[in-house]
């Protein structure tokens, strides 16, 4: 009977890896379901995943995808993906918000942020942050509960941060998808 | 995940550039609020305006926290009071005015649109007797705005309501001397005024409106600004159809955001959804005027040749980018240049780059028309309803909205320095030449005949 994986890659990057990974999948009998890939900061990473044949067992996927490069090149886990797993966790109920903040670079901060988020329900969605000239900048898409008051959680989030030359800023992400997405549709009326 | 490009750009709208929505204006019908009692239709009104608009300004607070894009002004916008008391005469307008006042006041909604007279065409004398009431309406009401039309594309120019408009402003200008004429800050007189303008003070709902409709009035000078300012950075040698399009698309993503907190309020009010105004509208705060993206444009004194097409190019790219942004574009929908609310302006009155006769200019391919003009406080009825007759021409002829906010400051002179406060600003008086040359013409009254629709080269 097929049974459903999730596999994950990380590397160096360099050019031919996806067409290497896919290949593998495919060679094993795997149907690839959905990919997110990245490359950080020279580093390649991937999560993809797939549904195997019968015959096909994780461990044997594994090193078919660990052979497509030069020996401890890839670090490579490939994993059974079980019902439960599969089924999504239940999404907090909030609207969507864009948190970016941007300072002088220093050790602890983004765990500050991320622990506070948690300590508020604020589920994290999508994050990004990189360093650049000592400073950083962290971009992440929040589901925030609607029973969040959004002006406390700015001057919170504010409050995190050193004082001096910071940016937070804590936006709903409709006002990005109206002002930059052409096709962007207002919601209908909810009540006549 | 959005392009984080996209997103620090919108950041920098919202943040640095002073994007806002300038106003939520929600639109009341008061015409099933006239009795033959006037204290009863003064209890109507408030009640109507406690069921319909008290939640006005909480809403609006409340999604602009959710939002973080701040709402400047919440208005009101009800239907002519010149049709809710016309059975009333002036004393009744005048206890209308204050009831509008009071509502405005228990709902915190800063002012309040709709004494407003459509004489076109002729009075009726309900209407005579609004006009009659304005220079106390204006005195003794804080909240209260009024406006007149007094001209049409179709019905051509009223001069005997032109006539009368002049010698109110005179009144209303002396009524309210000892705040330099300020109650003239609160009346508009249009040709073509639109039913369903949010600014003020122009507001009112039209006839064709819906009960209960909320309009929007977006900004965003210094937006625009900025945006040229960064590609002229990046491109020195940048021409003006591309300045034209970073206009277009700057204009596209401020009306979006004022599209999408209309929407929200009306909802959240269960009222229709109006219009959106994308009138670039400055505030007296440096960085928030029209005047500086001219400037930036390549005009170095505003006023000089070459101001009018550059303000054409504003104007134009303006509409084009917020057409495309939203359908439900109305109101007046392009480049404001009220004096005395943008420091800029003001400065070139100051400078004597800027006359009035360069300004009305100006008027006939921007938006509105003479705006938050001071002027000398001797300057004569006949003159004040000469200057009015001009713009409205433009208005008729041009077949679009153009209006006159003119401000005779009492005892004071041309280049003197007057000052209304907050959003209305300070400003020199202008001069004006050649006072009461006009008179004979102005005197004669009737009605200018509607203009040709063919053959207009």
């Amino acid at each position: 009977m097929a049974h459903d994986v999730v596999i994950s890659v990380l590397t160096p990057d360099r050019v031919g890896l996806i067409a290497g990974v896919t290949h593998a999948v495919y060679a094993a009998g795997g149907n690839i379901r959905a990919i997110s890939q990245t490359v950080l900061q020279g580093y390649f990473t991937i999560i993809l995943t797939a549904t195997l044949p019968d015959d096909c067992v994780a461990e044997r996927l594994q090193q078919a995808i660990e052979a497509t490069g030069r020996a401890g090149e890839l670090s490579v886990l490939v994993r059974r993906r079980l019902p439960a797993d599969a089924a999504p966790a239940a999404q907090p109920a909030g609207d969507r918000f864009v948190l970016t903040i941007s300072g002088p670079d220093q050790p602890g901060i983004l765990a500050r942020i991320t622990a506070y988020l948690a300590s508020r329900g604020i589920n994290i969605e999508d994050l990004a942050a990189h360093t650049d000239n000592a400073r950083f900048l962290v971009m992440g898409e929040l589901t925030v509960p609607a029973s969040e008051d959004v002006r406390q959680l700015h001057i919170d989030l504010n409050a995190l941060l050193p004082a001096d030359d910071r940016l937070v800023t804590l936006q709903h992400v409709n006002v990005f998808a109206a002002t930059t997405e052409v096709a962007f549709r207002h919601a209908k009326r909810s009540t006549p | 995940m959005m392009r984080s490009e996209d997103i620090l750009s919108t950041i920098r709208m919202v943040r640095q550039e002073n994007l806002d929505v300038r106003t939520v204006t929600l639109g009341v019908n008061l015409l099933d609020c006239a009795s033959p009692d006037i204290t009863q239709a003064c209890e109507k009104i408030r009640q109507k305006l406690r069921r319909c608009a008290a939640r006005l300004v909480p809403v609006c607070d409340d999604i602009s926290n959710k939002y973080g894009i701040p709402i400047v002004n919440k208005r009101l916008a009800v239907s002519p009071v010149s049709a809710v008391g016309a059975a009333h005469g002036e004393p009744g307008f005048l206890q209308l005015a204050r009831a509008l006042d009071a509502a405005c006041q228990e709902t915190r909604i800063d002012l309040a649109g709709g004494f407003t007279a459509l004489v076109q065409k002729g009075f009726t004398a309900g209407e005579h007797a609004l006009l009659r009431s304005l220079p106390r309406v204006l005195a003794e009401t804080s909240h209260v705005c009024a406006s007149v039309n007094v001209a049409s594309t179709k019905a051509g120019i009223n001069m005997d309501a032109v006539l009368l408009m002049g010698e109110l402003v005179r009144a209303i200008a002396q009524a309210t001397a000892a705040q330099n004429g300020f109650g003239c800050a609160k009346l508009v007189i249009f040709a073509n005024i639109p039913e369903d303008n949010p600014f003020m003070a122009g507001a009112y709902l039209g006839y064709g409106e819906p009960d209960c409709v909320i309009n929007i009035g977006v900004s965003g000078p210094g937006v625009i600004r900025r945006a040229l300012e960064r590609a002229l950075q990046a491109d020195a040698a940048l021409d003006l159809g591309a300045m034209a399009e970073e206009i277009k698309t700057t204009a596209f993503r401020v009306t979006r955001v004022g599209e999408l907190i209309g929407r929200e309020v009306a909802a959240a009010l269960n009222a229709e959804f109006g219009i959106v105004d994308l009138s670039l509208a400055p505030t007296p705060k440096p960085g928030d005027s029209i005047g500086e993206i001219l400037q930036v444009m390549g005009i170095d004194a505003i006023g000089a040749p070459g101001t009018t097409a550059a303000l054409a190019l504003l104007n134009d790219a303006v509409k084009k980018g917020g057409l495309f942004a939203s359908s439900s574009v109305g109101g007046l929908s392009g480049a404001f240049i009220p004096v005395c609310e943008d420091s800029a302006l003001a400065a070139a009155v100051a400078a004597r780059h800027l006359s009035l006769e360069k300004l009305e200019a100006m008027t006939s391919v921007c938006s509105v028309g003479l705006d938050m003009l001071a002027v000398p406080g001797d300057t004569d009825a006949r003159t004040l309803a000469a200057i009015i007759a001009d713009e409205m021409a433009i208005g008729v002829v041009n077949g679009k909205t153009t209006a006159v906010r003119i401000i005779p400051v009492p005892g004071k002179k041309a280049g003197d320095h007057v000052s209304f406060g907050g959003l209305f600003g300070a400003s020199a008086l202008l001069e004006v030449r050649q006072c009461g040359a006009a008179r004979a013409f102005v005197e004669r009254g009737g009605r200018i005949p509607a203009p040709l629709h063919s053959l207009n080269n």
